[in-house]
């Protein structure tokens, strides 16, 4: 903090200030872009960082649960105790199958009256089904956010460029000059827009493509197991019936 | 409870990812902009001002006695009161062969006919004055002369830009025209030695006729090379719109002339970073040849003569 002194504070706004009004490169067009650039920069900045911001945290979280998932696989197919799996299933809390088989177990081990087999079987069915469902809502969590940066953003970009380019038309009337020096910087500074509409959207549709597709993987996953995991739960409710 | 705890648990490591993410995108944005910025302080041009400008509108006028006397045209009339301001700093740099300096000019006393001759001269003498005093102090000395080569500069620019380019070539072949016609009047006279009196010049837009001391010589002695420089500047053709920059426009060359008048060999002391330019010396040196065969005088080896190419044309 003593660092950022009043006075250091200063000198670092002024010195990127100097910098940006200086002529050098892409700052020196956009510190004379219009009002309506400046915004549309802005707001795809912002874009650009909750995309990125996105895209790393569903990809840690993504990554986790399926390595985690494909764990507790190798778990539950080597342990046939179910107990034993449950037990197991603790150290995998952000492994998706973990979390069904939690679920079902959980559903499973619920007290009831022994002649209550059938409802029992679609007791464990909807608690299984409900936690897959749950799981597909919090792995596809915030991601339909970049499906929405990579569409929208190109066009943001395009209508602060269309703006800038309005403006320079319009400056360029009313200086009366049509010479490559009076159009270009106006046509330049709007392009900036495009530039980082693009820059914002093609990470996010990137990011995007990636991330359905491997909680698609996941959710297929899911419903294989579930199937599995209810057929295993029944055989052993009947099991207990039949003795 | 554990609902709760694992969306904490999540907001934080999302707010986490948001906190890292801003931090990159200031980092890279500070980064560019430090190196834009860095990249275009290196770019920076050093201001060096074309001496090439000065020299050739009026070469003619400007380097001899004779010629400086002359009562040429309202054009020539602008050009050269910028000369006799700055004509004194200028030989030392560019003009070494010239024998005459033309400090003399402006004290003259057909110069004051004009009106504004007149205030330059004034100004021209007021700035001569302190010069005596200021011996002791060099740095005042040396700023108004910097000043002068300014203002001296900036007046010779207007002026050529505002020229067409065909009064340009018209005003290059009156020159070259002047400076052969003197060179003949030199022989003339040294070889008769009674050879003053009234002389003949005529200026850049126009002719006239002044009293002159009828000495004359300007910046080349030797008939032959300025026949030479002739030739070569008839078959010069370059336009100044096909370069981007004019800095450092300038081609150093030396040519070796065999006896019967042919080039026979051209060798490029200093290039200019227009391969246009370099190009263009050799077609108008190409063009050129065979020169006239070489005088009695040089002998039947040849001769190297060296030549400065602007933009414009041949400096010698």
């Amino acid at each position: 903090m003593s660092l950022l002194n009043s006075s250091g504070f200063f000198n670092i706004i002024y010195f990127v200030s100097d910098m940006t009004d200086s002529q050098f490169g892409l700052f020196s067009l956009v510190s004379d872009a219009g009002p309506v650039v400046i915004l549309v920069l802005v707001l795809l900045v912002c874009f650009s960082v909750i995309s990125w911001t996105i895209i790393a945290y569903k990809f840690t979280t993504v990554r986790k649960s399926r390595h985690e998932s494909s764990e507790f696989l190798d778990c539950f197919f080597e342990v046939s105790n179910l107990d034993r799996v449950f037990a197991e299933s603790e150290k995998y809390r952000n492994g998706s199958l973990a979390r069904v088989f939690r679920s079902g177990y959980l559903e499973y081990r619920a007290p009831g009256k022994p002649e209550d087999n059938r409802n029992k079987e679609e007791r464990i069915k909807r608690a299984i089904k409900r936690e897959v469902n749950a799981e597909t809502r919090r792995l596809s969590h915030l991601v339909p956010f970049l499906a929405t940066v990579g569409n929208t953003a190109p066009f943001i970009g395009l209508f602060g460029t269309v703006w800038g380019i309005m403006n320079a038309f319009h400056n360029i009337g009313l200086t009366q000059s049509a010479s490559l020096a009076a159009v270009a910087p106006g046509i330049s500074e709007a392009l900036v827009a495009t530039a980082a509409g693009l820059a914002a959207a093609i990470p996010a549709v990137m990011g995007y493509n990636y991330l359905t597709q491997q909680i698609g993987v996941i959710e297929r996953d899911l419903d294989d197991f579930s199937s599995d995991f209810a057929a295993a739960c029944l055989e052993k409710t009947d099991k207990a019936g039949n003795a | 409870m554990k609902r709760t705890q694992e969306l904490q648990i999540e907001r934080k490591k999302f707010t986490f990812w948001l906190a890292v993410n801003a931090g990159i995108h200031v980092f890279l944005l500070l980064s560019a902009l430090l190196y834009q910025y860095y990249r275009g302080t290196e770019k920076k041009q050093p201001a060096i001002v074309n001496v090439s400008l000065v020299s050739l509108p009026g070469s003619g006028g400007s380097s001899s006695p004779g010629s400086g006397q002359d009562q040429g045209s309202d054009s020539e009339k602008q050009v050269e009161p910028s000369f006799s301001g700055e004509l004194p700093e200028e030989p030392e740099t560019n003009r070494r062969d010239e024998p005459d300096p033309v400090v003399p000019i402006p004290e003259s006393t057909p110069l004051k006919k004009t009106v504004p001759e007149k205030t330059v001269q004034k100004k021209t003498a007021e700035k001569e004055l302190p010069k005596p005093k200021v011996k002791n102090e060099p740095e005042p000395v040396a700023r108004n002369k910097q000043d002068d080569l300014n203002k001296a500069f900036e007046r010779l620019r207007k002026s050529v830009d505002t020229k067409s380019s065909a009064a340009r070539q018209q005003q290059r072949q009156d020159n070259i025209g002047n400076a052969l016609e003197r060179l003949n009047r030199k022989v003339a006279s040294q070889g008769s030695p009674q050879g003053s009196g009234t002389g003949g010049g005529s200026g850049s837009g126009g002719s006239g006729s002044s009293a002159g001391s009828g000495r004359g010589g300007g910046g080349t002695a030797d008939p032959y090379k300025v026949k030479v420089a002739a030739i070569i500047q008839k078959n010069w053709e370059f336009s100044s719109k096909m370069l981007q920059n004019s800095y450092g426009m300038e081609v150093y060359v030396h040519i070796t002339v065999l006896g019967d008048g042919t080039i026979h060999e051209i060798r490029y002391d200093r290039r200019a970073p227009s391969e246009y330019l370099n190009n263009s010396v050799k077609k108008a040196l190409d063009r050129s040849s065979p020169l006239p065969p070489l005088p009695s005088e040089y002998g039947s080896g040849g001769i190297s003569i060296g030549f400065v190419f602007t933009p414009e044309g041949i400096d010698m």
